[in-house]
């Protein structure tokens, strides 16, 4: 099978370009019709740029995305512009273009700056790097004699993916003794607990076999816009014959591309999944043999203890009910035919199967019901069923998406792998539970920095990241005296901004490190002065990439900004453990490297693919799970007190949920990204203000927004118990009624972000972020 | 704001004003040749020596208007091919004899030569006036591309003209001078007659394109629109009826004026707003 | 030298992501108030579409920001590209108020008018415009316009454009589904 190769490409992309200056005016002020632009233009040369003497560097667009190696030209020391590079089969976007004007941002932090006035009223004052160093140590040392180490705080986030950039930071915590974790990825925390459990691991890419599906079912996530490089590959599986079904409140990018958009409610898409399994294993669709010798579903479980049954003293060794010889046995015995359903055999009174229990969840859900509880209509559902069930291969599109930020997530991740696996749908081509991936699906990368002894690391217990706001309000778990955030907005970002607000003017001593002035920098006692992309030297071998690549510096950092790497360094000499930190950055991506058959010399020359094309996770069915078999029965959340098969649990705060809350917030809000930002990154640079604009905007139905006097383009507030965000309406037929869309990642600068309305509340089985089950009002403003 | 295109408002209304008035007085004296003898001579210098602050005012604005103003010379190197190159110089050359014109007014009103520039001024003005009319009869700016914009740009120049004149020598009882107001007042009437028929033309565009109906919607859904019609169409009746019926007083038919003159310029600012407003059109 | 250059824009496969937007600007170093190419959005609502089509200048055959210059700053290059030599313009925006694509752009603060020159220096050293370069998906591609017409089937407008009969575009535009029969 060929690369997927860009049509009609028609340039290599190695060649330099020419360009001879145009000599047009350098501009000052920044008034475009009406979109003011915040702040003041970059000192970026307007004009095409003389590249006749440019020097290039290569580097990777680090925030979480999908890292695409770009081409930055430098001249007199200075970033003049940023190009995708190398002949990769995908591109970088308007954002990594765009890095030229984050690198060069006027309103780039150029000193360490202590808090002078209260927090958020932006008086500061500038300090050197010795002072706020000694500060921090001092801090430290004080949190740690008066409330223990626990009193320490330590948050990293996607801001920069790069190996000697979050790792550098935990590993200093670890080497003072430990830290109180913020717990919980914001985006996929329930995929972190669900998949690697269920399959063996997660971030295994499947994208690369996109172009060989069939039936392509996006469902609750928006690769148009969230994996938008890589798109075309969909298209073209759809030029090839597939069908292309988009289930998601709003006609996402994605669905208007689609054959088929699927309204349904937030939160309810396990309802949809039980139902559609229920027609696969009454219509018997489902594949049988996949699922006797791949999967669990044989496996007998104890009606008294609720649990799997094993082998005595054997981990593996679940048991079985072999039809042939009528007797139990281990699930790996060889010539047998385990049973799917034990009914009508003589165990059912001590025993069930992982298949029965699973089929009594889906039995209810008739597509009546499905009706009723998501909206979707019974026909719909049955059709969906069929058609995923028959048409193959299949893949359901997962990839992170927002259907999984929601009360019970963790049963809607499941429900996709209980699907694809009753149907056979793993490790063939074009088919599966598409989830992003990287690198580290084929090599293991170590940390940069040798970590200490773990016994020397305290475990202690984590403040869950959704209700970070709560927890530091009320000391729970304990008091934090200190908190260091890096690579991360929690202002933007975490949910119940008020609350997130409130928390970071409560902490005594908030370090925040970053580049520019973000809305969580606004909080901070202490802000220093981070490096960005091209500025430090850095490796990309994550999650996210197929290529594994040099970051190197370009430019000279602006002002006395330093590398976190050198931050940490600095701190950790100041503790008497800086020896396994002070080593050069090329020192340390060589000891990320070891092992993985990459050198430092290789990737000088270009990127390093270690992934082969095309890559089929779990390839012939085959799991990384202890019994090599998809193990859909999870005792991880029975232990929590739930039903280990997927069910169905109705979210609290929805529009059948809790009718107080109902009666005055009757629509519900979900969250949607969109291409000018990853998260709140980009948000404040001019020309993605230019193409992506300035405000917020909130999508309204037209019935909705009729009943409250709101037309198109009118200045609106959505608003609920926990704040309000303010917004400009777009009013269209493009989301399902009693629904609205508020995008994720404005700054407070800007408005505020669309987190001071979300729930806050924790998934229980994974802990993952539910901010796709909120309920708001919104009414016109002014 | 920036859609209402002030300053070509102000170069176009303030010029077709100056033309108007030039064209007038060539009128009223051939009907009346004693005109300038009469009660109103002082009346009628002053009307003539307007004529060139009025032009050339207008010119201001319309260089001002431009990005880079001091550049301005550039705009005649296309004559062959631009409108606005030919709307250029046509304006060069109607200044120049509006500067005589004016000029003669001020030192030698009783020259036959000031009457004969008069005359040339008054054709070379209308040419010109049609001229930039046809800057905006461009094929791809359906809102604009009808007869109706030349007509409109014509009327306003008649209107203002005739109104001003009148507005000179009404009440002066010489014989002739009368039979010279009843005419301006009836071409008053008729340059109202003539902006209510282009008013009906362009809503008739209505649902021609999207374009079209928009500056339709542009043009009458606007609060100026009716303002406009009181000034424009409801005062310049009240005046010719005042003038026929010889009511009128120079005071009043001023006062006339002073409100048609803003119903001009409020019809000009629809003109442009109810295009440029769309901008841009894809 | 090929007589008429255009662009083939597949409007059917383009996904709106704003990176030609972006990397023209990045390219040209335009001012704030000026974005050469722009992506529409194409929406209805019952039923529910959004389409996006990217265009900058279309270099028609026909060109009126051409004839309505009073400056004659814009000229037919042989290879067909309309270029404006930027220091002849005055900032009269005849050419703003003549092209039905909004094409030309005018900068408040530079007083003058600027729009997509097809990269011609870009096309002069044998590169693809920058537009056509970053585009994620490739639905943008440029060349002999006779060749882009023989080889990909599709419109020079579509409901809600100018008619191509004014200015008789240069280009090329695979529909969006929604304007397929």
């Amino acid at each position: 099978m060929e690369k997927k190769q860009n049509k009609d490409k028609q340039l290599s992309l190695s060649r330099r370009t020419f360009i001879k200056a145009s000599g047009a005016a350098v501009t000052t002020a920044a008034v475009v019709g009406g979109v003011d632009v915040l702040f003041d233009s970059p000192d970026v040369v307007d004009a095409a740029v003389d590249l006749s003497n440019a020097k290039t560097f290569t580097s990777s667009c680090a925030m979480e995305c999908l890292h695409h190696n770009l081409k930055g030209y430098v001249v007199d020391g200075k970033l003049v512009k940023v190009e995708s590079n190398c002949d990769d089969t995908t591109k970088a976007c308007l954002r990594g273009i765009s890095r030229t004007q984050w690198v060069n941002h006027p309103d780039r932090i150029k000193m360490p700056m202590l808090r002078t006035g209260e927090k958020g009223e932006g008086k500061w004052k500038e300090i050197g790097w010795d002072e706020a160093l000694d500060l921090i140590v001092t801090k430290i040392k004080e949190t740690q004699q008066q409330y223990g180490n626990q009193g320490l705080a330590f948050r990293s986030g996607s801001g920069n993916f790069g190996s000697l950039t979050n790792s550098v930071g935990q590993t200093f915590f670890n080497y003072l003794g430990g830290n109180t974790p913020i717990f919980g990825s914001l985006c996929c925390q329930v995929v972190s607990t669900t998949m690697p459990a269920m399959i063996g691991t997660r971030t295994e890419a499947m994208r690369d076999t996109i172009p060989d599906s069939k039936y392509i079912l996006v469902w609750g996530t928006n690769p148009a816009v969230t994996m938008q490089s890589y798109f075309p590959w969909y298209l073209d599986a759809m030029k090839k014959g597939a069908r292309m079904v988009t289930i998601d409140p709003r006609l996402s990018e994605t669905a208007a591309k689609s054959d088929e958009w699927v309204e349904i409610l937030p939160g309810t898409d396990t309802a949809l999944g039980l139902g559609m399994l229920k027609i696969i294993i009454e219509d018997k669709l489902y594949d049988k043999e996949f699922l006797l010798h791949k999967s669990s579903v044989p496996f007998l479980v104890d009606k008294t203890t609720g649990d799997q049954v094993k082998e005595e003293g054997n981990d593996t060794g679940y048991l079985v009910y072999d039809e042939l010889s009528k007797s139990i046995v281990r699930h790996d015995t060889p010539g047998i035919t385990p049973a799917l359903s034990i009914v009508g055999t003589d165990i059912t009174d001590k025993y069930t199967t992982v298949f029965d229990l699973i089929y009594e969840e889906a039995k209810p859900w008739t597509p009546e019901k499905v009706q009723e509880e998501t909206d979707i209509p019974a026909g719909t559902v049955i059709r969906l069923a069929r058609e995923y069930a028959t048409t193959k291969p299949a893949m359901i599109i997962q990839n992170m998406g927002g259907f999984q930020r929601t009360e019970f997530g963790s049963y809607a991740v499941g429900i996709h792998i209980y699907l694809a696996i009753f149907t056979g749908n793993f490790g063939v081509p074009g088919a599966g539970v598409c989830d992003a991936g990287g690198v580290t699906q084929a090599i293991k990368v170590n940390p940069a920095i040798k970590p200490p002894e773990a016994s020397t690391i305290a475990k202690y217990p984590a403040i869950p990241a959704p209700k970070f706001g709560e927890y530091i309000l009320e000391d729970k778990p304990t008091k934090i005296n200190f908190l260091w955030l890096m690579t991360t907005s929690l202002m933007t970002q975490f949910p119940n901004t008020n609350a997130v607000k409130q928390a970071l003017k409560k902490i005594p001593f908030v370090v925040v490190a970053d580049n520019l002035m973000t809305s969580t920098a606004l909080y901070a006692d202490l802000i220093l002065p981070s490096t960005t992309i091209f500025e430090d030297t850095n490796l990309m071998a994550s999650i996210r990439h197929q290529h594994v690549q040099l970051m190197e510096k370009a430019v000279d950092p602006v002002g006395q900004a330093k590398p976190d790497l050198w931050i940490f360094t600095e701190l950790a000499k100041r503790f008497g453990f800086g020896e396994e930190f002070d080593k050069t950055p090329e020192e340390l991506i060589e000891r990320c490297l070891e092992g993985t058959g990459i050198t430092i010399e290789q990737l000088k020359k270009g990127p390093v693919t270690p992934i082969p094309f095309p890559y089929i996770p779990y390839k012939d069915g085959i799991f990384k799970t202890p019994t090599k078999k998809a193990e859909l029965f999870m005792p991880m959340w029975k232990e929590k007190g739930f039903n280990p098969v997927v069910t169905y649990i109705r979210p609290k705060e929805f529009i059948k949920g809790d009718q107080a809350l109902v009666e005055k917030y009757p629509l519900m809000a979900v969250q949607r990204k969109i291409n000018r930002t990853i998260h709140s990154s980009f948000g404040t640079l001019p020309w993605i203000i230019e193409a992506g604009g300035d405000t917020p905007h909130a999508l309204i139905h037209p019935d909705d927004a009729a009943a409250r006097g709101i037309k198109h383009d009118d200045k609106v507030v959505v608003y609920n118990d926990r704040g309000e965000h303010h917004a400009v309406a777009i009013v269209k037929a493009h989301i399902k009624p009693g629904i609205i869309a508020l995008e994720n990642g404005w700054w407070e600068q800007q408005g505020g972000s669309s987190s001071y309305v979300t729930n806050d509340a924790v998934e229980p089985l994974g802990g993952g972020h539910c901010c796709n089950n909120t309920l708001v009002e919104i009414k016109k403003e002014g | 704001m920036e859609a209402w295109e002030l300053p070509l408002v102000l170069f176009t209304v303030l010029g077709q004003w100056g033309i108007g008035i030039a064209l007038m007085i060539t009128i009223a004296e051939s009907v009346a040749p004693s005109i300038v003898d009469s009660a109103n001579r002082q009346n009628i210098r002053f009307g003539g020596m307007m004529v060139l602050p009025l032009i050339a005012l207008g010119l201001l604005f319309s260089v001002f208007h431009l990005g880079t103003p001091f550049a301005a010379y550039k705009a005649l190197f296309n004559l062959g091919t631009s409108m606005l190159s030919l709307e250029i110089l046509a304006f060069i050359i109607v200044s120049a004899l509006a500067l005589v014109y004016s000029y003669m007014w001020w030192k030698n009103p009783d020259s036959g030569l000031r009457r004969t520039i008069g005359i040339v001024l008054s054709v070379v003005g209308i040419i010109a006036i049609v001229i930039s009319s046809k800057v905006y009869t461009m094929p791809t700016r359906l809102g604009w591309d009808s007869w109706e914009t030349i007509a409109a740009f014509l009327l306003t120049a008649v209107l203002l003209g005739a109104t001003t004149v009148a507005a000179l020598v009404v009440g002066n009882k010489a014989t002739d001078v009368m039979k010279a107001n009843k005419v301006l007042a009836v071409i008053i009437l008729l340059a109202v007659v003539g902006i209510v028929v282009t008013l009906a033309g362009i809503s008739s565009m209505y649902g021609q394109s999207a374009e079209q109906s928009a500056v339709v919607i542009g043009t009458f859904a606007n609060g100026m629109f009716f303002v406009r019609l009181l000034l424009s169409l409801m005062i310049p009746v009240i005046m010719a009826a005042y003038i026929l019926s010889n009511k009128a007083t120079n005071n009043l038919v001023t006062l006339g004026l002073g409100g048609i003159v803003v119903g001009e310029l409020l019809g000009r600012v629809l003109f442009y707003s109810s295009t440029m407003s769309q901008y841009p059109w894809f | 030298m090929s007589k008429q250059v255009g662009f083939y824009i597949d409007m059917a496969n383009c996904y709106g992501c704003q990176t030609c937007q972006v990397a023209c600007k990045s390219e040209q170093g335009t001012t704030p108030a000026v974005s050469w190419r722009r992506v529409r959005h194409f929406d209805t609502d019952y039923p529910a579409t959004h389409g996006t089509l990217s265009m900058s200048c279309n270099h028609c055959d026909n060109p009126e920001c051409l004839k309505n210059c009073p400056t004659g700053a814009y000229v037919k290059l042989a290879n067909g590209i309309v270029y404006q030599n930027h220091d002849k313009c005055i900032g009269c925006r005849m050419c703003v108020m003549a092209c039905p694509y909004g094409a030309p752009q005018y900068d408040p603060e530079e007083g003058k008018v600027s729009k997509c020159s097809y990269c011609r220096e870009r096309i002069e050293a044998g590169l693809q415009p920058q537009c056509v370069e970053a585009c994620p998906g490739g639905n943008i591609i440029a060349g002999d316009l006779q060749e882009l017409r023989a080889k990909y089937p599709g419109a020079v407008e579509l409901t809600g454009m100018p008619k191509a009969k004014l200015t008789r575009p240069s280009i090329i535009i695979n529909p969006a589904k929604a304007f397929k029969k």
